[in-house]
């Protein structure tokens, strides 16, 4: 294991913050359900292959791991799956860092300074 | 968290934006959006799948599984030689994480608890997706280096019982067969299941006793 529990009781402490965070739900945002379904939907169509995203995931999740950067297994976890997904299509050539980044551009909203209403009223945080 | 976003939801980017998106939320929607655009995903199939696992798919069916090898040793038999075909009988496809699958048996003297500690790897079909707990850090650490420490902070007393601690990988998923719960055996199958929790499948809890399933069902009412 790379990461490493100081002690019994916070290991305790932080599984039952864990624990805490939603003991039942499946997704705690919407976003994390479509990521999840995305990398089935091209496992199942065979655009990758369940065992190569696997390792791009351990890998995602042990890099973080590896400077300290723990997850909760809550949103912070989908990060790492999503991240491990747009790794994986740029190699293997399927959709590439550039036209992702373009697209989020495209689908983002415009940051506040150019919007001329400024903040949306109905903005609410993550 | 964001809620009620169905009914106000866009798949063809000309949204007019009620809330912002947070970042990864931007990051998902373009990548569906090119994915759609080159013919490798379709927006109703991810709805399917979304659906399947947050509502169809779940500890229910590992519950079933548990319950009918309780009460049918041939059955057991079969579990144990080929976990992903007797499961499949009852009814629940293997799914891309249940193709190797292994159950593992609690007994008088073993208790089995399943981690993945690389990353998030569970029997989906028998369990549905991970809680939240089994993919942190804390719980994936401390089931290896404390296992019976883990077991205490989950309530469960295993005395001087052996801690077989299995660590699931793409090769093999784990799921656990706990001890039938004494005083059950008048129960029929049905009633047996509603006794098998998702945590005593995982080895992080232990079936209800029937007098717990009582009491729980009548505060539930």
């Amino acid at each position: 294991m790379s990461a490493k529990i100081a002690t019994h009781k916070t290991a305790e402490d932080l599984i039952a913050a864990a624990r805490a965070i939603a003991p039942e739900a499946v997704f705690s945002e919407p976003w994390e359900a479509r990521a999840f379904a995305v990398a089935v939907a091209l496992s199942e169509t065979g655009q990758l292959q369940w065992a190569e995203f696997q390792q791009s995931l351990i890998d995602e999740i042990g890099a973080a791991e590896k400077t300290g950067r723990t997850t909760s297994g809550g949103a912070d976890y989908y990060r790492h799956w999503l991240g491990a997904l747009t790794r994986l299509l740029n190699a293997k050539g399927i959709v590439g860092g550039a036209e992702l980044e373009a697209r989020i551009a495209d689908v983002g909203p415009p940051p506040p300074s150019q919007n001329p209403h400024g903040q949306d009223p109905h903005g609410r945080h993550k | 968290m964001s809620e009620g976003h169905e009914g106000h939801d866009h798949h063809d980017g000309h949204d007019h934006h009620n809330a912002p998106l947070s970042e990864p939320a931007q990051r998902v929607k373009a990548l569906e959006q090119l994915l759609v655009e080159k013919g490798l995903v379709n927006p109703q199939a991810l709805d399917e799948l979304i659906d399947t696992y947050e509502r169809r798919v779940g500890p229910r069916n590992g519950a079933r599984v548990v319950a009918r090898a309780w009460i049918d040793p041939e059955y057991r038999k079969r579990l144990l030689d080929n976990a992903a075909r007797a499961i499949e009988e009852l009814g629940f496809p293997p799914g891309p994480q249940g193709e190797h699958m292994m159950v593992l048996e609690n007994t008088p003297r073993v208790h089995n608890l399943v981690v993945c500690t690389l990353c998030s790897c569970y029997p989906w079909s028998v369990l549905g997706l991970p809680p939240v707990w089994y993919k942190s850090t804390a719980y994936r650490a401390s089931a290896v280096n404390d296992p019976r420490g883990l077991l205490k902070g989950f309530g469960v007393e295993v005395g001087d019982k052996e801690v077989r601690v299995w660590d699931s990988s793409s090769e093999m998923r784990y799921f656990v067969i706990p001890e039938r719960p004494a005083g059950t055996e008048s129960l029929s199958e049905d009633e047996l299941a509603d006794l098998v929790t998702r945590d005593s499948m995982i080895g992080t809890g232990l079936p209800k006793s029937p007098a717990r399933h009582a009491r729980e069902s009548r505060a539930a009412r």
